[in-house]
């Protein structure tokens, strides 16, 4: 009987074999050791590949986040574009004049620039644009919303833009307005809420792009990745070894993103890493690490209507509470305090505060608030991004340094998809949120503006300081069209917020990318969000690869 | 009392007849009694709380450290101390809900069997057990809003269905055994047919569920927690720690391995408990 | 045999009952949450007026009862809504993303069926001997390890330690180009001849499957185990071993047969249990599959991708069980007498 069972045994164990999955380890190992190196590919040789912390949405009418501008930045063209000491340039309009009340501007529009899809563009297309964002309501529309009262297509080189209101930074925020394909969509409409537009072409978006810029978009892996190759016709001139083709990876795991790293198969990588691995990336052969100061800010958005943070001595006291030295060193390495609302960067920044660690004044501050009696019995809710695992090292460490002063703080970690919305009620907006801000524009005021003005429709607004005077004054502000006096404006509305405290401040902290130095070159200088990943002044030499 | 000691004796002789249910007894004792003296035991109990000190953070296994820290400059040790309170307390509270619960239902709708209510019971009990249960209450777990007794709740939504079907099988067969009949004859009530009739008999195979589910119960919780949906910051949580540790592998493996060998460790001593346990009861059937 | 069509089709019916309670409850739940989701859909900069228009067009002005009927109606026509997370119908996103799944569990479900039939049997043909407590030692730490965590040490030791098996980043490496047929990778890449794109599909396979299914094969194995080792104890065995039945035909007619039907229906129970892990599993390893969509999902309260994703495992939930119904029918003889009488 034993010996028959033996011989079951064996065809059982030749059977397992067979499928493949019967030795366990020790045999596939034998089989790989070879193999594993080859991925990667020839394909691969010239591209750009990095990681952003979600989806790219890639319609220039509804994204406005880092991977989506670095996404729409490089397969579209702006109507202007930055540079890197915070003004604008010509691009697709090469010139343009104001009317004398500032309320008409006029663009020349570049005859020689095709679409992707090989037909031109023209002012009509600009216009088009325009329109899109506007009726389409997401995205970058919030820089145009309420300012941009009619885009038209005065003939064929000639855009034309009539404000409702004389608006400052117009030109800045025109950085951010992306040329579509107007006759591309047009074939492409399926049927939506726009009317004669059907969905305006945003179930074509999701999958294509309509753009004329360096990069056309090949394939969109939904939750994945999005890539793209080299637009040859290009009507600036290519670099021979600008990339050939980029893959955007959709999702940011430090684990993956190190091995990828490791083996080449990533060029760059994000700046949400946390501290430890990308000091852990940057020691790796051949990587090395860049820093973009792009203005990004990280500060905590305090709700100015919601118990017990609707109070101004108890805001201030918060910012008493945050070991800004460790911050800076440990945490956000390379990051330098900061001491305004609003970005460092930006021109028309000035010192509001000058917060230290400092409890015993945390403690004189929550004594001159109205919770004087009572702020032990409150709880405070600090929230922070699941994809950023840096922030909730602030959230801990604020949380440590509050327990000291007897403030009881729950730490809560939430996607952005519902961080975005709480900030859409004043009711759902946590009392603290870490989060960070690249600026959009290079003008201070749009940055005042999105987020104290209680008119503003984006996320950032989310302290809620509903405060007429700072409205109007930063209404006021933004109708100033000479630079000078209007910058004086922005420092004026500062100095009034000093009192309000609407929000803390914590650090200003620079991009910190690690990429492929042994075989590329990467030297981002645009400080704007997205503008780190401009694939035409990247440069690559795969003959340079290990292998 | 003799007899209960006799008794007692003999159950004891069963447990002990293989040894691996005394190594589990071990185990778990030894978990019980870190759980309930965490704060005495555990080296640096205020790293479970609100604790944060980056001069130490993320430091391999040492003599100060002896599991190493985590990013915080937390004692991972003193944090798996201090998780195993929520993980005993998750099952406890788990079980001691879905048990009744189910039993109750499936008893009920076991005695009405053929009718309506029965109908109606059971294929409640369906629709909960026509998914992964580990599927729903994540869904439940993210719904409501991410906490340790939100993650208990949508577990024991899906534990209860389990015993409701075990209690519906026996009752449904015993129900038309002679001594129900003459308890209905001599005008015995629904709660007295229930709790006097069918639950001696349900015990032993409740009982035996019981032990072997309470690993169950800490793998699906520590998914949850895992997934970032039970035990929230700074609290310690096995899944949690597991789950931030990933992003530091291999570099700091301290951060994920111990964390992963606690759960076994635990999860490995309630199993063979619940083996010594069912061989206590099959004994008795026999 | 009418008696069997009879039940089956009974059971149908149940089985969409069942389901039809299962959508009601997962979708009320799912609407009671607090919060906007034409907010979370639009993103973080949509006005107002956009956000209304959504919010009308997807009738979640509307009373729960009337929203979950247009839901019904839509799912009757092959419409699952859109997502919030993917702008997408999420049609579109099951059947992009359900194949790498149904892979992952296939393989996680049917290969390791092997190797549970050796281990078990080689344990009970050498009961308590050293084969027989290395599976039951081996046996117990795997039951008590969650699938999460085996995907953590495998990662760690195949991905990183030794580095020969890759561990991240999908179905198959970067440049192999399979035209999708069955959109299974492997076998779409063996259908098309191209074994090299087979094999790195395979090794890309190997870590998730094994973390997947490593804790039910042990478990399995000890259910046959100690089936064979109760069943070759009975009187039955001892009276056709004496009447000189050869021992081949006792061991896989009486012995194997009926330890493996009572292994069967926990197998089957397993396997759609793996969709369960595969949550945790597939986002541990970047597999992108529905089960790591449905967790983005869950996180995202993307409302229509969770019920969607749910409503799916529950018929794949059902269709197992009928499945193991049938496949106990055919091996067990008793059961197929005892349903045709």
């Amino acid at each position: 009987m034993k010996r028959k069972m033996v011989w079951f045994l064996a065809v059982v164990l030749l059977l397992s074999c067979l499928t493949g999955c019967g030795g366990g380890p020790e045999e596939t190992a034998a089989g790989t050791s070879g193999e594993s190196a080859s991925s990667g590919g020839t394909q691969a040789q010239g591209l750009v590949r990095t990681t952003f912390t979600r989806m790219p949405k890639i319609d220039p009418a509804t994204g406005s986040d880092v991977a989506a501008s670095a996404s729409i930045l490089n397969m579209y063209d702006s109507l202007v574009y930055p540079t890197s000491d915070g003004n604008v340039e010509p691009n697709i309009a090469t010139e343009w004049t104001t009317s004398e009340d500032g309320l008409v501007w006029e663009f020349k529009i570049r005859d020689d620039v095709t679409f992707h899809s090989g037909n031109p563009l023209t002012a009509e297309d600009v216009a088009y644009s325009m329109n899109r964002l506007l009726t389409i309501g997401q995205g970058y529309s919030f820089l145009f919303t309420g300012i941009v009262e009619k885009a038209e297509a005065v003939d064929a080189t000639t855009f034309r833009i009539t404000c409702s209101k004389t608006y400052g930074p117009l030109l800045s925020a025109l950085v951010r307005l992306y040329i579509v394909d107007s006759k591309l969509l047009a074939e492409n409409y399926e049927s939506g809420s726009y009317g004669e537009f059907g969905d305006y072409g945003m179930n074509y978006l999701l999958s294509h792009d309509a753009g004329s810029g360096a990069y056309c978009l090949t394939e969109v892996q939904q939750d994945i990745s999005i890539s793209g190759t080299r637009f040859e016709d290009y009507w600036k001139e290519f670099d021979p070894n600008s990339p050939e083709g980029f893959i955007f990876y959709a999702s940011n795991e430090g684990v993956t993103v190190k091995a990828m790293m490791s083996r080449q198969e990533l060029e760059i990588s994000d700046q949400y890493q946390s501290a430890e691995n990308i000091a852990e990336i940057a020691a790796m052969d051949g990587i090395e690490m860049v820093t973009n100061t792009t203005g990004q800010m990280v500060s905590l958005w305090v709700n100015n209507q919601k118990k017990p943070t609707d109070d101004p001595h108890f805001r201030k006291a918060l910012g008493y509470l945050m070991d800004y030295a460790s911050l800076c060193e440990v945490v956000l390495p390379g990051s330098i305090q900061n001491n305004s609302v609003i970005s460092p960067v930006l021109l028309g920044s000035v010192e509001m505060y000058d917060f230290s660690y400092n409890l015993d004044k945390a403690k004189e501050e929550l004594a001159l608030s109205k919770y004087a009696d009572s702020y032990q019995n409150e709880e405070i809710e600090i929230v922070w991004d699941s994809a950023t695992p840096d922030r909730e090292k602030v959230a801990l460490m604020f949380q440590a340094a509050a327990q000291q002063v007897g403030l009881n703080v729950k730490v809560v970690q939430h996607p952005w998809a519902t961080i975005v919305e709480l900030a859409s009620s004043v009711e759902s907006s946590p009392n603290l949120t870490v989060l960070s801000l690249t600026p959009q524009c290079s003008d201070a005021g749009i940055q005042l503006n999105t987020l104290l003005h209680s008119g503003t429709p984006t996320w950032e607004k989310m302290s809620w300081v509903e405060n007429d005077q700072i409205d109007a004054a930063i209404d006021e502000a933004l109708a100033i069209i000479d630079t000078e006096e209007r910058v004086a404006a922005y420092q004026a509305i500062q100095e009034d917020l000093k009192e309000i405290c609407p929000m803390i401040p914590l650090v200003q902290s620079p991009e910190r990318l690690c990429y492929q130095a042994s075989y590329m070159e990467f030297n981002p200088t645009i400080p704007l969000q997205g503008y780190s990943f401009v694939l035409r002044d990247m440069r690559v030499y795969p003959e340079r690869r290990a292998n | 009392m003799n007899r209960f000691a006799e008794k007692l004796k003999r159950s004891w002789f069963k447990f002990a007849e293989s040894k691996i249910s005394i190594v589990g007894l071990v185990i778990v004792l030894a978990v019980v009694l870190l759980a309930v003296f965490a704060p005495l035991v555990a080296p640096y109990y205020d790293h479970c709380g609100a604790y944060v000190n980056f001069a130490d953070a993320n430091k391999a296994p040492c003599s100060q450290y002896l599991l190493g820290t985590d990013l915080m400059g937390r004692d991972i040790l003193s944090r798996l101390i201090g998780s195993l309170r929520s993980t005993l307390l998750m099952s406890v509270i788990v079980l001691s809900i879905s048990v009744p619960v189910g039993f109750i239902v499936g008893s009920i709708a076991g005695y009405y069997k053929g009718s309506l209510l029965d109908t109606i019971l059971m294929r409640i009990t369906d629709i909960f057990l026509s998914i992964p249960s580990l599927v729903l209450a994540m869904a439940i777990a993210a719904v409501l809003e991410p906490s340790l007794k939100n993650s208990m709740l949508a577990i024991t939504v899906m534990w209860w269905p389990w015993y409701a079907r075990l209690a519906y099988g026996i009752a449904s067969s015993m129900k038309a055994e002679n001594f129900i009949i003459y308890a209905e004859l001599t005008g015995a009530k629904l709660p007295h047919i229930i709790f006097r009739e069918f639950l001696p008999n349900c015990i032993s195979p409740v009982l035996t569920k019981m032990t072997l589910d309470v690993g169950y119960v800490i793998i699906t919780g520590a998914s949850l927690s895992f997934a970032g949906l039970g035990e929230q910051a700074p609290k310690p949580a096995l899944g949690n720690m597991i789950s931030t540790g990933i992003d530091y592998l291999p570099g700091s493996w301290w951060m994920t391995i111990f964390p992963a060998v606690t759960i076994i460790l635990i999860v490995l001593g309630f199993n063979l408990l619940g083996d010594g346990i069912s061989n206590i009861f099959n004994m008795e059937d026999n | 045999m009418s008696s069997i069509i009879k039940s089956t089709v009974k059971r149908l019916l149940w089985a969409v009952v069942v389901l039809l309670g299962l959508s009601v409850m997962i979708f009320s739940l799912l609407r009671i949450i607090p919060g906007d989701p034409a907010r979370m859909a639009l993103g973080e900069t949509a006005s107002e007026e956009a956000v209304a228009l959504y919010r009308e067009e997807m009738h979640y002005n509307d009373p729960l009862p009337i929203q979950y009927g247009y839901w019904l109606k839509g799912v009757l026509q092959g419409d699952l809504g859109m997502s919030i997370n993917t702008k997408r119908p999420v049609l579109q996103d099951v059947k992009e993303f359900l194949p790498a799944t149904l892979e992952l569990v296939l393989w996680a479900s049917i290969p390791p069926i092997f190797v549970t039939l050796f281990f078990g049997i080689a344990a009970a043909m050498y009961k308590n001997r050293w084969p027989d407590y290395l599976l039951r030692f081996t046996g117990y730490i795997a039951i008590a390890t969650p699938s999460f965590v085996w995907a953590v040490f495998l990662l760690l030791i195949f991905g990183f330690w030794f580095h020969i098996l890759p561990s991240i980043g999908g179905r198959i490496s970067l440049g192999y180009q399979v035209p999708a047929v069955t959109n299974l990778v492997i076998l779409d890449a063996i259908l098309a001849g191209d074994w090299a794109a087979a094999w790195d599909a395979f090794l890309h396979i190997i870590l998730p499957a094994t973390a997947l299914s490593i804790g039910h094969v042990m478990q399995e194995a000890r259910i046959i185990r100690s089936a064979m080792v109760d069943n070759s104890g009975k009187d039955y065995i001892t009276m056709i071993t004496s009447q000189g039945v050869p021992a081949r035909v006792i061991n896989q007619k009486y012995l194997l047969r009926p330890s493996v039907i009572s292994a069967v229906s926990i197998m089957g129970l397993d396997i759609a249990g793996m969709f369960g892990n595969a949550f945790l599993v597939e986002s541990i390893f970047n597999w992108p599959g529905l089960s790591r969509y449905a967790l983005n999902a869950i996180m995202g309260k993307d409302i229509n991708a969770v019920c969607a994703v749910v409503l799916i495992y529950g018929v794949i939930f059902i269709l197992m069980n009928f499945l193991v119904d049938t496949v106990v029918l055919i091996l067990d003889p008793r059961m197929r007498q005892g349903r045709s009488s």
